[in-house]
């Protein structure tokens, strides 16, 4: 039984981490090409999910088939954000980066507030509920789903960071705007791109988001915690870092969980001391830069 | 601004303030005795907060209801009912500032509402200076029962906890083929979550139960229980009992077939929501305040009003605020007034057939005006739900063990 | 000046004689907006040095955990709750104010923010002492008397207002701001960053936990999802930019008219009346780099939009 269980809580983990892994990307990104920290990333997450749901609502469609449109979508608001809160503040101090960031998370929480009110809202598909019997341990198939998307788009993307034309313009960008924009680089024109793509990942997470949880205007900040203590703990815009300290983010809410008494109410604080604990420590992160 | 004008400034304002202590007089807010051209009824339920906000709605359509029934036979004493509503939000600090502009500047008579512990336990903690008189629906922690539970001017309709804990004990010890022998408790870590817990533990002890408890709290509004799935699992209960909310329930089930969770039965607080046989499905059993598959000519009366106006079944706060608002008015009817004694004198007597029964005001515990203080069990069997407790409104058997998750379609 | 000065005597006056001409609901709506104004002030101490709490309800909550829990353990009356309040989160603010000292821009803001979440689940957590999720329940403070809690709360106010007043006046602001502005030049000029940012921190600390401890005994009731709710970090934030950081009058502006706002709101869109604080931020970053203050005082401020423009 106790072998079995700690499997289980294995599986749990990794399928927790994953999802966190993509939650985090399009934060990292941001911060690695253009040095901006985005209060607001959770939230736009949040629309995206709203996004899904209103497609189950009222048009009755599925939340992975709507995965495409969620992304273009979202790709749109990732340009409309990049000129209404990145762009004026690009190379301000970190107090105006932080203020509008965050004066825009609470706008979205507000207006996702008006919009679909602060009930919890979920989306029923009968996959999500199915269940997968794996020898000792059961996995739930709206969570394996949500992994292997999440998993690939991560996959995916850091393909494209280190293939393509796009991507190794991003790169050197991020490592040096004034010798990118010297070698013939469109600064601007990548930072845009930049923020659609960011979206356009936080469109999908938010896509699987409904998948498997209820979705509520507020879930937003949490998921904006979670992913900074992700970043500080795997360094910012590391992204080798950042699939590792997702999956040990994703595993220790696991175990402690799981095993610690109370542990239920312990474990959404896990990153929180981790951020503060890194921090006190390191104040650069742990790999900072 | 230079430190002499503040000097001066700070020695004005001291000077004024002391002034005002000596003009200033009390003043009581008094009740009126003559009847205005409108009964206004204060009322004061959160509308608006994640997790509170669909009971409070739930039963502000009940109360409304109830107003309009009242209003469309000539209203009371020859007046419409109006309605004052605040919103709670959910949380303490607006709680006690709606409910006092309701006590000071509304002058209302009586205030009806409150939802959960710990905010009903702000406010009256708050405003028991003003001894207003008010009618709690909701609020089951004993706490609050301490706090007020003997004053006048304090009604109440919701069960105590240990109304509710004591019905689900009776119910395991002497109403099933075979007594369970492990009980898991997941309650929610608020007020009335723990003091649930608390009391089952020490009613089971103090009725010699031959079970084991064990407990473990959760977060209300998390959207995975994961791990308190996987603490039960470890512990291979016969009966898994959760106390939470109902957003709470749908969550638990899932995770609890994703990890292929099988006790002998589910048994939750208020099981009886419309949308439950979807997101949930069929044996979860609980404990419950009222039925809409009760027997009775009001209730199946009141589900048929609700169900044309609403296109579903009323959930549980509905036959609440319904039944609050026609005892209150039946009581301004019998008082011919609306002074605060009269009132009370009247509502003492009050007696009405309702949705939840015939209901009065009496004293259980340490309460003084108490109306509900039994209540049911019940199970979901093919989308219906059956009645198992008590004996004279059952409709049906508890069928126990129930299939595991694989063995369902 | 002599026009300010009458504007001073004016607003003292009315807010000496409020309760009194006002009935008790206009009472408890002010006695909210001066807990904010305490708020706001905090923030914009610790503002001063260059640092952007994004969690000071962790302040005001264990400021209202210490004067509830020490009237439950050693039944010291609420009425001291507000010194009790102050004082305790002192040690606290001293420590995290060594902690977060190298900490520069984002990774503070998010380092507070985190801070404040992880004092929740702490206080959830530990049962066995802050009595978790039950809360914890507290006789009222001057027995529930909405006029003497209004004199308090007013009272917390003008002390702090007087701290920023000396602060300007000794010359401790100028060390503030010379760490803001730039710190590795400051302490080139022999202003010490470390004395100065753990004494920003603890002055700050001191006025939150006040009025923490003046809540507690206000509402009765301290319980964690209220006590550190990011509402108050974000209220605590927004109101001192909203109305002009660094100065005076521009926290006590903001939280006064920012609270009204909301309750006015509130009143027609009991969804999302939190848009307020949204815009408010947005507005006052693109284009109010002053806030209120500067508006009124017609300065145009650093406009940082301004001198990016000039760069390029």
């Amino acid at each position: 039984m106790q072998s079995e269980l700690v499997l289980q809580v294995v599986v749990n983990g990794i399928l927790l981490g994953g999802f966190y892994a993509l939650v985090t990307l399009g934060l990292n990104l941001i911060f690695g090409v253009m040095d901006v920290t985005n209060f607001a990333h959770g939230d736009l997450i949040m629309l995206a999910a709203y996004f899904s749901y209103w497609a189950a609502e009222l048009l009755g469609m599925d939340p992975i088939t709507f995965i495409p449109v969620n992304a273009a979508l979202m790709f749109l608001v990732g340009l409309a954000f990049y000129r209404a809160a990145l762009k004026p503040v690009l190379k301000a101090p970190a107090y105006n980066q932080i203020a509008l960031t965050f004066g825009f998370s609470i706008f979205l929480q507000s207006l996702a507030l008006i919009l679909w009110t602060s009930d919890m809202r979920q989306i029923e598909v009968p996959y999500a509920s199915s269940v997968l019997q794996l020898g000792p341990v059961s996995v739930g198939l709206g969570k394996l789903i949500a992994f292997l998307i999440a998993f690939g788009f991560t996959l995916g993307f850091l393909v494209f960071l280190s293939r393509t034309k796009l991507g190794g313009a991003m790169r050197s960008v991020s490592q040096d705007p004034m010798a990118a924009s010297l070698m013939g680089i469109d600064v601007d024109r990548i930072y845009l791109l930049t923020s659609g793509i960011a979206s356009l990942l936080a469109g999908v997470a938010g896509s699987l988001v409904t998948l498997n949880l209820y979705i509520n205007p507020f879930i937003g900040g949490e998921l904006t915690l979670k992913a900074f203590g992700v970043v500080i703990l795997g360094g910012m815009g590391s992204y080798l870092g950042m699939i590792v300290a997702s999956m040990v983010l994703g595993l220790a809410e696991a175990f402690v969980g799981a095993f610690v008494p109370q542990g239920g109410s312990l474990a959404p604080g896990i990153a929180f001391a981790v951020i503060v604990a890194v921090l006190a420590l390191r104040p650069k992160g742990l790999f900072g830069r | 601004m230079d430190m002499k004008v503040a000097a001066a400034a700070i020695v004005i304002l001291i000077v004024v303030v002391a002034g005002a202590y000596v003009l200033m007089s009390g003043q009581a807010p008094s009740s009126a005795g003559g009847l205005p051209d409108r009964i206004r009824l204060g009322v004061i339920l959160p509308l608006s907060t994640a997790s509170y906000a669909s009971a409070g709605q739930e039963a502000l359509r009940g109360m409304k209801m109830a107003v309009e029934e009242i209003n469309a036979n000539g209203g009371v004493l020859g007046k419409p009912v109006e309605l004052v509503i605040r919103d709670t939000k959910g949380d303490p600090n607006t709680a006690i500032t709606g409910a006092t502009d309701l006590i000071t500047k509304e002058k209302v008579p009586i205030i009806i509402g409150f939802y959960s512990s710990t905010v009903t336990y702000a406010s009256m903690n708050a405003i028991k200076n003003y001894k207003p008189l008010v009618f709690v629906l909701g609020a089951s922690s004993v706490k609050v029962e301490q706090l007020v539970g003997m004053e006048r001017w304090f009604f109440h309709m919701h069960p105590w906890d240990y109304h509710r804990q004591g019905t689900v004990i009776e119910y395991f010890l002497n109403h099933m083929k075979e007594i369970p022998k492990k009980i898991f408790v997941a309650y929610e870590d608020g007020v009335y979550g723990t003091t649930s817990y608390e009391y089952f533990v020490n009613l089971s002890r103090e009725r010699n139960a031959p079970w084991e408890v064990v407990g473990e709290a959760f977060k209300t509004g998390s959207s995975d229980f994961s791990s308190v799935i996987l603490k039960a699992k470890q512990e291979n209960p016969d009966v898994f009992y959760i106390v939470g909310y109902p957003g709470d329930y749908p969550v638990f089930f899932r995770n609890a077939k994703e990890n292929d969770f099988n006790p002998k039965l589910i048994f939750i607080v208020a099981p009886e929501f419309p949308n439950y046989p979807k997101d949930i499905g069929d044996y979860v059993a609980g404990v419950d305040v009222w039925s809409p598959y009760l027997n009775t000519p009001e209730a199946k009366a009141f589900v048929q009003k609700f169900e044309s106006k609403f296109g579903r079944a009323p959930e549980y706060w509905a036959p609440f605020g319904y039944t609050a608002i026609k005892m209150v008015v039946k009581a301004i009817e019998d008082a011919k007034s609306l002074d605060k004694e009269k009132l009370i004198g009247a509502l003492e007597k009050v007696e009405i057939k309702s949705p939840l029964g015939t209901v009065r005001f009496k004293q259980t515990g340490k309460t003084l005006h108490q109306v509900v203080d039994k209540l049911f069990v019940v199970q979901w069997q093919g989308g219906k739900v059956a009645i198992l407790y008590p004996k004279e409104y059952k409709t049906g058997e508890l069928i126990y063990p129930v299939p595991k998750w694989s063995e369902r379609g | 000046m002599e026009r300010d000065r009458t504007l001073v005597y004016a607003v003292c006056l009315v807010a000496a004689i409020f309760p009194l001409l006002s009935g008790e609901y206009t009472t408890r709506v002010a006695i909210g907006a001066l807990k904010y104004v305490v708020l706001a002030i905090s923030f914009d101490i610790l503002a001063r040095t260059g640092n952007l709490s994004v969690g000071h309800a962790a302040l005001f909550g264990i400021g209202a955990y210490a004067a509830a829990l020490s009237n439950v353990y050693f039944n010291v009356p609420m009425e001291l709750g507000p010194l009790v309040g102050g004082l305790a989160v002192l040690p606290m603010a001293v420590a995290l104010g060594f902690l977060t000292l190298r900490m520069r821009g984002a990774y503070f803001s998010i380092a507070t923010l985190a801070f404040a979440e992880a004092m929740r689940v702490l206080f959830l957590y530990a049962r066995g002492v802050t009595l978790g999720a039950m809360g914890v329940g507290v006789p009222p403070i001057f027995g529930g008397n909405v006029v003497v809690d209004y004199y308090v709360i007013l009272g917390i106010a003008i002390m702090s207002i007087l701290l920023v007043l000396l602060l300007e006046k000794t010359g401790v602001n100028y060390a503030f701001s010379a760490i803001r502005e730039n710190e590795d030049a400051a302490s080139v000029l022999g202003v010490n960053p470390t004395k100065y940012k753990v004494l920003a921190f603890a002055l700050s600390a001191l006025l939150a936990g006040a009025a923490g401890g003046f809540d507690a005994g206000y509402t009765t009731y301290v319980y964690p999802y209220e006590a550190f709710s990011v509402a108050i970090s974000v209220a605590a934030m927004i109101m001192p930019i909203f109305g002009g950081l660094y100065t005076i009058e521009g926290p006590v502006l903001g939280a006064v008219v920012i609270y009204l706002a909301e309750e006015v709101l509130r009143g027609w869109l009991p969804f999302g009346y939190t848009l307020i604080y949204g815009l408010a931020l947005i507005i006052s970053i693109l284009y109010l780099p002053m806030g209120i203050v500067g508006l009124l005082r017609g300065k145009k401020g650093k406009n940082w939009l301004e001198s990016l423009k000039a760069v390029k």
